[in-house]
């Protein structure tokens, strides 16, 4: 039954915790383009090509994070009832242990 | 069947199709993820390589419905090809290979100019395989990893011989091994492992946008299903916008990939100019 509760927890939050820390480091990429744009506005079709290289590689980072969540998916139980039954077959396995 | 040239001829028609194609069930195609190309994937020979592994089952029809419309589109677009261009077909055309070759060709340098067809092409094709899925009743064959997968290797192995062929074996060799040479058992592995990890990257980075924006789609599709209503509209406008980001930023890395072999020629360029 941990398992299964530690296993929902690493579904959940590692998709979440990835997106917190890539969308800083996208933002601080865009202001430090603007602010690029805003003092030589000749240059921003270079700027612009850089900035959103920049932001598609951070953004590959997260979606490596959304394929685990898409292989973990899986692994999570259907409905309550499958939650129930493990529990109970869990329950006889130690009793029988002991 | 010629519709006649009333006021708002071209705004009736695009919601038309948007609501008697787009939302009709066959598009969502709800039951097992098939596609209109169902009965070619249904042949007795490509039975056996239907695969569900990231629902879509009718991918080899699909990619080779691509190459198809490719073939078709440039051999006819390229049919009588003038000098001095005067129709729109070849103009266009002009502007978008003109563009691709610059831009490609700005990346490479003066020494990798001759190797601007290997980016654009993957370019081209992934572009094109990406708008697949916009099409309502179609799914995009980079939604599925085994696509995205053989486009990476393939950008890997590319990339490699490029750098055999400019390079030679031994230079090759020597750019695994590193700056001090003391290191090279070091570097070495660390090399092929960076290597690899760059096709690997390069394929999970478009399989992921491609199988999310799909995803998406069909999850608002499947809305708006009952009620005739094209609920996954919103979501062509991004998936235009991310299908040509994704496209454009693979065979970016795949010329810059290029460069970091090709970073001796430079030398010899300017001293032969003097």
């Amino acid at each position: 039954m941990i398992y299964l509760a530690v296993l929902a927890f690493g579904v959940t939050l590692g998709l979440p915790i990835a997106v917190i820390f890539a969308s800083t480091a996208q933002g601080k990429a865009t202001s430090t383009a603007l602010e690029g744009i805003a003092r030589q506005p000749e240059a921003t079709s270079q700027i612009q090509t850089a900035m959103i290289i920049g932001l598609a590689l951070i953004e590959s980072l997260v979606i490596y994070s959304l394929l685990m969540f898409f292989l973990l998916m899986g692994k999570l139980p259907d409905s309550v009832s499958d939650v129930e039954k493990l529990i109970k077959a869990e329950a006889t396995v130690q009793t029988h242990e002991n | 069947m010629k519709i006649k040239k009333t006021r708002y001829r071209s705004l009736l028609l695009t919601v038309t199709f948007f609501f008697v194609v787009a939302a009709h069930p066959l598009s969502a195609a709800e039951d097992s993820h098939r596609t209109w190309l169902k009965p070619i994937s249904d042949l007795p020979l490509l039975k056996d390589l239907q695969s569900a592994t990231w629902h879509q089952p009718d991918l080899i029809p699909n990619t080779y419905f691509v190459v198809l419309i490719l073939i078709v589109l440039f051999s006819l677009a390229t049919r009588n090809l003038k000098r001095l261009p005067d129709s729109k077909g070849q103009t266009l055309l002009e502007l978008f290979t003109a563009s691709i070759i610059n831009f490609f060709g700005d990346i490479l340098g003066d020494h990798g100019k001759k190797y601007v067809w290997f980016p654009g092409s993957f370019f081209i094709f992934i572009l094109s395989l990406n708008y697949l899925g916009l099409i309502p009743g179609l799914q995009a064959p980079t939604a599925d990893l085994n696509t995205t997968l053989a486009l990476g290797v393939t950008a890997l192995i590319g990339v490699h011989i490029i750098a055999i062929k400019e390079n030679g074996v031994v230079g090759y060799l020597k750019h695994f091994i590193g700056d001090p040479w003391w290191l090279g058992p070091l570097m070495f592995p660390l090399h092929i492992v960076g290597e690899l990890a760059r096709a690997g990257s390069l394929a999970i980075r478009l399989f992921g946008n491609i199988y999310g924006e799909e995803t998406v789609i069909f999850q608002l599709t499947l809305l708006g299903l009952g009620i005739w209503f094209p609920t996954q509209f919103p979501m062509l406008f991004f998936g235009l916008f991310g299908g040509f980001l994704q496209a454009f930023v693979f065979s970016l890395l795949t010329s810059i990939y290029i460069v970091t072999f090709l970073e001796h020629g430079d030398e010899h360029g300017a001293e032969a100019h003097h």
